[in-house]
């Protein structure tokens, strides 16, 4: 299979890439998906510069 | 000569560009520590695949693919699947909200914090210090032993390419902090991505496309050196036979060890806390999955295909044509097989990956003695960047006393090291802090201490490579591992070559979860910990 000498080999290319693809077509489903909102009140400590 | 310098000078020039920019955005401890918690998907995305991926990965494990051929590709689908959507998407969007909630700026302060412990934060935070410059020193041997190869004619020495590098990557890191790191990451990430792409092209095209590249690699199992066949290797494209020892090396050191272990460290963990929403790190899934694909997807295939390239063009395998060292396979093939204008760009693309990856293992070893150490056991509430700078400084002089002492060979198995020791000291903690409201303060101190004292156990008395190496066992028991004199082929003998993680994992997570049952939790600390869910 796609000229590998055993068929865990060629899975192991195959799931490369159908993770990496998985990757992109979940990125573009929540494109814009910001999830929770939390106001951001920065709570920054005191702080000397 | 005069083509390399001018590309390297261009990139320098942009390099210290950006560093320039982060550093004049750098006005509070929020920004040197969490880039504001502001950065777009683009730059975190780029940032932590070129944090993730050092010339390590690519130089190192890329010529380990040469050597065990495409069995290295499982490392590539737990890069992508585990490294990237399952650390996204499970570990960053709750890690971005509970970071919030508790106000954490480090990865040791977020444990610390997590469970009310100030143990928790500072013993963290050392472990991170003390053994951070380990894996720096690493990336910066791999890259400089490249540049004294590469300006071979200038005369500059490799002590002095130390002494070079370790200026340009500390000055930026030191000054700008992870806004300026972050920023020369993307940069970087775009140039190594673009030279990946390049290279996967080229090699498949020389061979004759996808299929018949793989055939011919597949026609060649019966030139697998003896001493490889020995340890189990079935052939390149076939795989190791299960349960010899190549097969445990291949399996649960390389994959195993170092695709978990990316779950739990804190360079990485640290950018999941500077977007603003869940957003960013939706479109980093998009982009991180791409881009690790190009990075060792391509580096184990173009590694392993480069057996079948070398025996077509000069009648030898790889490792032959290195004369026995690994890890200069894939700069050979580059030198010898692609075109030469490729190589002074290739050589850019590897300072990229070292630079970017250095410069964030610099920032978070320096953060973790300053905000970690310093900070914490001062005046409560007093926090100030100039104690991380300070300990920036300390980590960049530390790794480069270690490139001074290191030995060659080193690139692969301190990387493994370290993901190792932070995937068994951390790993438990972190993910049942971030989904188990059950999990106790006496139960995380437990975990972290155990998980790191097993892994330390298995890495000086049982792993051979490290116990050999470091020698205390020998030392203390005249053997070079406590299994040593085991019957060989045993499973006991064969514990030598099983990866620390395999061990101290379990162990840690068993202890997180036992000592949960029995102890008590801190209710308001856990309810202002998951506020936010």
């Amino acid at each position: 299979m796609l000229g590998m000498g055993s068929v865990e080999m060629a899975l192991a290319y195959l799931l490369c890439l159908a993770a990496s693809a998985f990757c992109v077509g979940y990125g573009i489903l929540h494109w814009n998906d910001k999830g929770k909102t939390v106001e951001q009140t920065i709570l920054v400590s005191k702080e000397e510069k | 000569m005069t083509y390399k310098i001018l590309a390297i000078l261009g990139y320098l020039g942009v390099v210290l560009f950006l560093g320039y920019r982060g550093y004049k955005q750098t006005k509070s401890s929020q920004d040197y520590l969490l880039a504001g918690r502001e950065m777009n998907a683009f730059v975190m995305a780029l940032s932590y695949g070129a944090t993730f991926i050092s010339t390590s990965a690519i130089i190192g494990f890329g010529g380990a693919a040469a050597l065990f051929g495409f069995p290295l590709l499982w490392l590539t689908f737990l890069n992508i699947f585990v490294g990237i959507f399952v650390a996204m998407v499970f570990f960053g969007k709750r890690t971005r909200l509970m970071g919030l909630a508790l106000d954490a700026h480090t990865f040791p302060e977020f444990l610390g914090k997590r469970y009310g412990s100030r143990f928790i934060q500072n013993f963290s935070g050392l472990i991170i210090f003390l053994f951070i410059p380990l894996y720096a020193a690493a990336v910066l041997i791999g890259i400089c032993r490249m540049l004294e190869v590469s300006f071979a004619a200038l005369g500059i020495s490799y002590e002095a390419w130390l002494l070079i590098v370790t200026l340009l990557v500390a000055g930026y890191v030191v000054t700008g902090g992870l806004k300026a790191v972050m920023y020369t990451d993307a940069f970087q990430g775009c140039i190594m991505a673009a030279m990946m792409l390049f290279l996967i092209v080229f090699t498949y095209s020389k061979l004759g496309g996808i299929i018949t590249a793989h055939q011919t690699l597949t026609d060649m199992a019966h030139l697998v050196p003896a001493k490889l066949k020995a340890g189990g290797l079935l052939g390149w494209t076939q795989g190791a036979k299960v349960g010899s020892p190549l097969w445990l090396v291949i399996y649960t050191t390389i994959i195993y060890g170092v695709g978990i272990g990316v779950l739990a460290q804190p360079q990485l963990a640290l950018r999941y806390m500077t977007v603003p929403s869940d957003r960013e790190l939706n479109r980093a899934v998009l982009v991180g999955g791409l881009f690790i694909l190009l990075m060792t997807g391509v580096a184990f295939t173009v590694g392993a295909l480069s057996n079948a390239v070398f025996f077509k063009e000069f009648g030898k395998i790889s490792i032959v044509m290195a004369k026995g060292n690994m890890d200069k396979i894939i700069p050979l093939y580059v030198e010898k097989v692609m075109p030469s204008w490729f190589s002074g760009l290739f050589l850019i693309a590897m300072f990229a990956a070292a630079m970017s990856t250095l410069s964030s293992q610099y920032h978070v070893g320096g953060t973790s003695l300053g905000r970690d150490c310093i900070d914490s056991w001062r005046k409560k509430g007093t926090f100030t960047f100039k104690s991380s700078q300070l300990g920036v400084f300390i980590t960049v002089f530390a790794a480069l006393v270690w490139a001074w002492i290191l030995p060659g060979s080193i690139i692969a198995r301190a990387t493994a090291f370290f993901f190792g020791l932070c995937a068994a000291s951390f790993l438990p903690i972190y993910f049942l802090g971030l989904y188990w409201k059950k999990m106790t303060p006496v139960a995380a101190k437990v975990s972290l201490v155990g998980g790191f004292c097993s892994s330390m156990f298995w890495l000086l008395f049982i792993h051979l490579k490290e116990a050999q190496a470091i020698g205390l066992c020998k030392f203390l028991t005249g053997q070079d591992t406590l299994v040593s004199l085991a019957p060989k082929g045993s499973w006991l003998w064969l514990l030598q070559w099983v990866d620390p993680n395999v061990v101290a994992l379990p162990v840690s997570l068993i202890l997180a979860i036992v000592f949960s049952l029995f102890s008590k939790s801190d209710l308001e600390r856990t309810q202002l910990a998951f506020k936010y869910f």
